[in-house]
């Protein structure tokens, strides 16, 4: 079975609005259209304003027009969490607990949270 | 970022005389990505079959959509385009996608046309449904006018929508209603 890449939403929002690359990229802040075309391709990940910026333009919050740099940046932050949490397994102190109720909450929400790979 | 994502998607396909016009859905019928390929070089089916197949390494659809020609004395597409059906169908059964055809009887019936309906209509019809092709509707043609390289778009357009159609009644549960076309 051959594996599917990852896809970013930016080029069909862009494309469903009738902009060009090169208007989007005067929109964002860019000079060159060039960077636009390297987020759309996923060979790059956006920078915080930049997807912001995205966010403002199309209303589309960034965990739904790049779901692959979200889902990348989630599996690392949980793998994270998961080891924290383990090593305070033993703890029985309140800050302990506390931290393990937020830790709990985090793995709940990764489980449970519907996954909005939203289209047009 | 070579991780997996699960994508589900619906590739809807109509050849034209200068190439094909392709568009994509995902699952729940949302707009992918769309496009018109045109194909300048001889040996049209064989270019056009691989820039298809390229598409299908690409996307893996899960469903493939196109027209349903029938071999009889008036088939409606030059023979060319029907062995591309052939090819598609064959591609299809290889790697194992789920292959759906639609005539144009079907199409006009699902977009609500009556009767006889021109391709402007049609066009028109899908931009109505799909308001990222409303920039794409061709002016009406005039005698003297070539066909619009767009109007390929709106068929596979159209074919994608009677999928999707068709898919909501079937899930409906009302047999009826899925065969009432």
């Amino acid at each position: 079975m051959k594996k599917q890449k990852a896809y970013c939403y930016l080029r069909t929002h862009r494309r469903v609005w009738g902009l060009a690359q090169k208007h989007l990229a005067a929109l964002l802040g860019y000079q060159s259209r060039t960077a636009v075309s390297r987020i759309e391709a996923g060979k790059c990940v956006p920078s915080l304003e930049i997807a912001f910026a995205c966010q403002v333009l199309f209303g589309v919050p960034p965990d739904a027009m790049f779901p692959h740099v979200y889902q990348d940046i989630e599996e690392r932050a949980m793998a994270r969490i998961y080891r924290s949490y383990e090593g305070l397994l033993q703890s029985s102190s309140i800050p302990a607990l506390r931290k393990r109720e937020l830790f709990e909450a985090a793995l709940r929400r990764a489980v449970t949270k519907p996954k909005r790979f939203e289209g047009v | 970022m070579t991780h997996e994502i699960h994508h589900s998607f619906v590739l809807s396909l109509y050849p034209t005389s200068r190439g094909f016009a392709f568009v994509l859905f995902e699952r729940n019928g949302a707009l992918f990505d769309w496009g018109v390929k045109d194909i300048k070089e001889k040996h049209k089916n064989a270019k056009a079959f691989a820039e298809i197949r390229k598409l299908n390494d690409e996307y893996r659809p899960e469903a493939l959509v196109i027209e349903a020609t029938s071999d009889g004395e008036k088939p409606g597409r030059t023979s060319r385009i029907r062995k591309l059906y052939r090819m598609l169908v064959r591609l299809a059964a290889e790697e194992f996608i789920d292959i759906h055809r639609y005539s144009w009887k079907d199409v006009r019936s699902r977009l609500g046309f009556a009767g006889t309906a021109t391709r402007h209509d049609i066009a028109q019809a899908v931009a109505t449904q799909i308001p990222a092709f409303v920039i794409r509707v061709p002016k009406p043609r005039k005698a003297w006018m070539s066909e619009s390289r767009w109007n390929g778009l709106f068929h596979a357009a159209a074919l994608g929508l009677v999928y999707y159609q068709q898919t909501r009644c079937s899930n409906s549960g009302n047999p009826a209603e899925a065969q009432a076309g």
